[in-house]
């Protein structure tokens, strides 16, 4: 059976993974220019997207997994 | 964050290797799970055909366990400001790009971190029971838990 945190695991969109992974306000890096801040957003917004997909990756393993026993 | 995620990303706790003698593969992963206040260890097998989606899996459940408790602690030893993280999700294509900007800043620091975890592997009788259930159930829960919790107690963060 699934344990009810599950039910977070499985609807947490991409703002929660972004504030879990404690991703930063790419603004705050004042070293880096605009454009490269806007580089390191989207590759950020990239990794999040992934992260997400292998989140739902695991949940369809886990509900599988152990809702079978 | 401990709380949202603490029964979700389980512990993947051992990997065997091959029975060269016998010709059989024996490679199994271990499963630790908690429920309901009972611990018990799933024990499933790795078979060639089973091998490439159960690797695939524990790879997602490690890197992105590895990653979250990676970036707690960098946000912790950075005084929760924003730092750039060192494990990201990203096309190959792109981690060059993403080196060379995280490169050029400096307002954060980035140490690497340890920890040890003690486990008891099942032995001789035990992985005979283990053996002769996975050849008629393909998977075996084993009734104890595989952590010594005495052991993650005393264990200690390495920082360095």
């Amino acid at each position: 059976m699934l344990h009810r945190e599950f039910n977070y695991f499985n609807t947490q969109g991409l703002s929660d993974v972004w504030n879990n992974f404690k991703y930063p306000n790419v603004s705050k890096f004042s070293e880096l220019s605009s454009e490269e801040q806007d580089i390191l957003k989207r590759l950020l917004e990239e990794s999040s997207k992934k992260t997400l997909q292998a989140f739902k990756e695991i949940f369809r393993f886990q509900k599988n997994f152990r809702d079978s026993v | 964050m401990y709380n949202k995620y603490k029964h979700t990303l389980s512990e993947f706790a051992g990997v065997f290797g091959l029975d060269i003698a016998r010709k059989t593969i024996d490679t199994k992963i271990y499963v630790r799970h908690k429920e309901q206040d009972k611990v018990c260890t799933y024990v499933i097998p790795l078979s060639l055909e089973e091998s490439p989606y159960f690797t695939e899996v524990a790879a997602r459940v490690y890197y992105l366990l590895r990653t979250l408790i990676d970036n707690a602690l960098l946000y912790i030893v950075n005084e929760e400001k924003d730092f750039i993280p060192r494990t990201v999700f990203i096309d190959k294509t792109n981690e060059a790009k993403y080196t060379e900007i995280a490169g050029k800043v400096r307002s954060y620091v980035m140490p690497n971190f340890g920890a040890k975890m003690v486990i008891k592997a099942p032995t001789g009788e035990d992985l005979e029971i283990i053996n002769k259930e996975l050849e008629e159930k393909f998977i075996y829960r084993m009734n104890r838990d595989i952590i010594e919790l005495d052991a993650l107690l005393k264990g200690q963060l390495i920082i360095s």
